[in-house]
């Protein structure tokens, strides 16, 4: 899994008790691309939501981290 | 060298069927080997690539320019004039500055890094640019109070870690080693009016620095704005060191340290660059 901040993705509700959920890549967050750019914009991916901003993201596709502490 | 256009990268990107066999395969390699080695690399695969197609001709000149800027080779002219004379893309078309003659001067130039030993080890390479740089892994031992009192000896300070950001409950952080520096730290320093370094970078996730107030109280602040990317930052650093100690020119070197990014980022990482608290870039 690659720690990413969930900005990039929209979660589709509901989560899991173990954090897990679907989520929607958006490539981009207020109108600014997400510079790693990995993964298919507007596919859904099965992830694990770790906080409110942050989430892990299926590798691969994903493989590129966000340096965040958890 | 470079552009003034904003979202170059992604405009670049658009392309990116067009690009060189080469190219792509520096943005697969990520973790394996130094942002330099697979400069060296990229530009060894270029010089051998070969294509009928007019576009990835292009880009093979516009790569084999940017690469040997950064590797410094004044060959890189050549690749761009090359890539401009293909009379394609012309928006992709590169204004030269000319080469500085290098000054003599002293400066020093600290890089506190923490992350894992495999990234940190990328990042210790950064002091083979420039004798006056010094580069520091932060580990289990290491002190962020004790820095902010010796910090004064550098001209310029960076600081790349992992971090947490601000909420209405907590300041925010980065993770330096085992311990944390928090812009509370940094707003006793400056407050307490002590000497500190004229340039402080500081890249982590979040705006926790970004918006920190004692960023107005030095010459040249540089933050990432919300997301960081180690491998980014590595590539940013390599390109503003390099260029910084060519032009001694801090503006210079931070444009040259985005552009440095365009191998691997799909749209301009958001490096921002503040004077006296002022925002000089978008």
């Amino acid at each position: 899994m690659t720690r990413r901040l969930s900005q990039w993705f929209t979660i589709i509700p509901p989560v899991s008790a173990q954090g897990m959920a679907n989520a929607v890549y958006n490539g981009e967050y207020n109108g600014v691309p997400d510079p790693i750019g990995e993964g298919k914009v507007g596919a859904t991916y099965l992830v694990r939501v770790l906080s409110a901003t942050k989430l892990e993201s299926p590798n691969p596709p994903f493989t590129t981290e966000e340096g965040f502490d958890i | 060298m470079f552009w003034n256009q904003t979202h170059l990268h992604a405009e670049l990107y658009k392309h990116a069927d067009a690009l060189p066999g080469p190219v792509k395969d520096f943005y697969k390699g990520t973790r394996e080997s130094s942002f330099k080695d697979n400069l060296l690399r990229l530009d060894k695969g270029l010089s051998t690539y070969t294509t009928h197609q007019p576009a990835q001709h292009y880009f093979k000149f516009l790569f084999q320019g940017i690469c040997q800027y950064y590797l410094q080779n004044p060959s890189y002219r050549m690749h761009l004039e090359m890539a401009a004379d293909t009379g394609i893309y012309p928006k992709f078309l590169p204004l030269l500055i000319p080469l500085v003659d290098e000054q003599t001067r002293i400066e020093r130039i600290l890089v506190v890094v923490s992350f894992d030993n495999q990234i940190n080890s990328h990042f210790k390479q950064l002091c083979n640019i420039h004798e006056g740089i010094t580069v520091m892994a932060a580990g289990e031992d290491f002190e962020p109070s004790a820095m902010l009192k010796s910090w004064r000896v550098y001209d310029q300070v960076f600081i790349a870690g992992h971090g947490e950001d601000k909420s209405d409950t907590y300041e925010g952080h980065i993770r330096l080693g085992n311990k944390l520096l928090t812009p509370g730290m940094i707003a006793d320093v400056v407050n307490a009016k002590k000497v500190k370094p004229t340039v402080l970078g500081i890249f982590t996730c979040g705006e926790t620095f970004y918006a920190m107030e004692p960023r107005s109280h030095f010459d040249y602040f540089i933050a990432d704005h919300q997301s960081s990317v180690p491998r980014f930052v590595e590539m940013f650093l390599y390109g503003y060191l390099l260029t910084y100690f060519k032009s001694y020119n801090v503006l210079e070197a931070f444009k040259a340290g985005r552009m440095a990014t365009i191998f691997q980022a799909k749209s301009d990482p958001t490096y921002q660059i503040f004077t006296r608290g002022v925002k000089l870039q978008e």
